[in-house]
């Protein structure tokens, strides 16, 4: 039993919803097309269907589809030793057609109800212009998500915007931490480095910013059982905040210590553990806050405000 | 040169003093003290920052008759002890490794001549 | 410090190669350390970062202090995911067989001594 496709359900969500109905067939069937015609042979098709690498040859007359032979066929007709006939005496007749014009959901929803593994497509003049498979609509479905992806990220940002009253020229980036990955250790700093550059933001402002971001990402990755951190960047400030899942820390003063590391060996070998990483962050803020709970975890805020007389930036 | 006249010539602070003034060959810098115990020479001074009671482990494991602490990090007094248990000097200056290290070279070099 | 050192003479000074050529040809300023928040407690922009230690977080810790180059002491061996991403964040890499402290002497040398 082919499994139902998630359309048309609470399950398929309403920026997919509007993706495939928004997209139209000939938005994403195959118009290279091999067909042949009816006083064809099989073999000539087995051929056809070899070198071209498809499972279906459309057999047209007058542009228009009159019957469609697929590898079934064929493999009936190598099994039966009929291999040299014509198409016209054995090609399917019942055809499932899909027009050009329609969305692309009606397509899904003709998958869901036949078990065809393709289509041919038409358009109003009932000529064949395509062939639809479902490998086509993958790939389209892909391209378009990716593409809705980077505009919803934008509405996200200025949803969370609006709710928190900020202004608008707002980013704001969240990433998981893992414990013990080193490999990925420092990359969310990075990705705060890059919009703060791309903000022109001062030298002076990224590299504070830089140094508490890293050093807390860092902690997430050495001292906790795994957690994120969320970046806001907006036009007064830039906001760092980690939040993890334990183990929570005893005593919150002491690890404000320089030089108190809770650090084993094996971390001290790959340069982190000196113990300072707090007590970094919280030199390079305006404004910082940490609060844990013994079995719950723990969160650090760092805000950095942006200078607002200084001739190095250029806003926005 | 011995511990106490390298800590009078770069004017660093004897944190902790040695019972035995030994004589300091030449220097390590390090701040990996797993990648000191394969490497380092007897009779170096230890150059770190790692304010830690280990770093008296490692430094008596090879022999070495002093640290220096840099950057003006706080000693616990953890370490203190230890290093006074295993008569390994401890010395302190503001001046991070990069600096220490060069002065230090050049002090015992310059002695040398 | 503000004086200006050019790589080539570094690489020359401790008898260095040049693994992989970023985009700067000099450095500001020398930091020597094997500790990540050590480094990232300094405040110069285009440093050499000297350590001891060969790891990828090497590489990150000095993007994030916009360090021009680094020079990895004690003959210690380079990853291929170190290499790439010196490339991919542009910094120069250089590799020496000369020990911590002895490079220190020589690069003290250079900036101090002129």
């Amino acid at each position: 039993m082919l499994r139902a496709l998630p359309i048309g359900t609470d399950k398929a969500t309403t920026a997919v919803m509007e993706i495939i109905l928004r997209l139209k067939i000939k938005d994403a069937m195959t118009t290279d097309l091999k067909t042949a015609r009816k006083e064809d042979s099989l073999r000539f098709i087995q051929q056809l269907m070899k070198n071209s690498y498809v499972t279906g040859v459309p057999i047209v007359e007058n542009e228009r589809i009159v019957g469609i032979v697929t590898v079934n066929h064929i493999m009936n007709a190598l099994d039966k030793g009929y291999i040299h006939e014509p198409a016209e005496k054995y090609m399917g007749r019942a055809l499932v057609v899909l027009e050009d014009d329609m969305p692309l959901s009606f397509a899904i929803t003709y998958f869901n109800k036949y078990s065809y593994h393709r289509f041919p497509v038409i358009d109003k003049e009932q000529h064949l212009v395509g062939i639809l498979t479902s490998r086509d609509i993958l790939t389209t479905l892909l391209q378009e998500l990716n593409a809705e992806m980077e505009e919803l990220e934008g509405k996200i940002d200025m949803k969370i915007a609006a709710e928190r009253g900020c202004t608008l020229n707002v980013i704001t980036k969240d990433f998981a931490v893992n414990k013990f990955d080193f490999e990925n250790a420092g990359r969310a700093s990075f990705e705060l480095k890059k919009i703060l550059k791309e903000r022109k933001v001062s030298q002076k402002i990224i590299r504070r910013a830089s140094v508490a971001s890293y050093e807390l990402e860092i902690n997430l990755v050495i001292h906790s059982d795994g957690g994120r951190i969320l970046f806001t960047v907006d036009d007064n400030k830039i906001t760092i905040e980690t939040m993890d899942n334990g183990p929570g820390i005893p005593d919150v003063s002491v690890v404000l210590e320089e030089g108190y590391s809770t650090a084993n060996e094996w971390i001290r070998s790959l340069g982190f553990g000196a113990g300072m990483g707090l007590a970094n962050t919280r030199r390079v803020s305006d404004e910082f806050d940490i609060v844990s709970e013994m079995g719950k975890g723990t969160t650090v805020l760092s805000v950095i405000n942006m200078e607002d007389k200084n001739e190095d930036i250029a806003i926005g | 040169m011995k511990t106490s006249q390298l800590a009078e010539s770069l004017k660093y602070s004897l944190v902790v003093a040695p019972e035995e003034d030994r004589e300091i060959v030449t220097g390590y810098t390090s701040d990996l003290l797993s990648d000191v115990m394969g490497n380092a020479e007897e009779g170096s001074v230890f150059i770190t920052i790692q304010a830690h009671r280990n770093t008296i482990a490692v430094a008596q494991q090879l022999d070495f008759p002093a640290v220096i602490i840099c950057n003006n990090r706080p000693i616990p007094h953890d370490m203190e002890n230890a290093a006074r248990q295993n008569d390994v000097a401890i010395l302190k200056t503001e001046d991070n490794q990069f600096i220490a290290s060069y002065k230090v070279y050049l002090a015992l070099n310059t002695q040398k001549q | 410090m503000g004086r200006q050192v050019a790589i080539e003479a570094i690489a020359g000074a401790v008898s260095g190669n040049i693994l992989y050529k970023g985009d700067y040809e000099h450095v500001n300023g020398v930091v020597a350390s094997g500790l990540m928040s050590d480094v990232l407690v300094s405040e110069e922009e285009g440093i050499l970062l000297v350590s001891n230690l060969s790891t990828p977080q090497v590489v990150r810790t000095a993007d994030m202090v916009g360090a021009y180059a680094i020079l990895i002491t004690n003959g210690k061996m380079l990853s291929d995911d170190m290499k790439e991403l010196a490339e991919e964040l542009a910094i120069t890499l250089l590799h020496t067989d000369m020990s911590m402290f002895d490079v220190c002497y020589k690069l003290g040398k250079i900036l101090y001594e002129r």
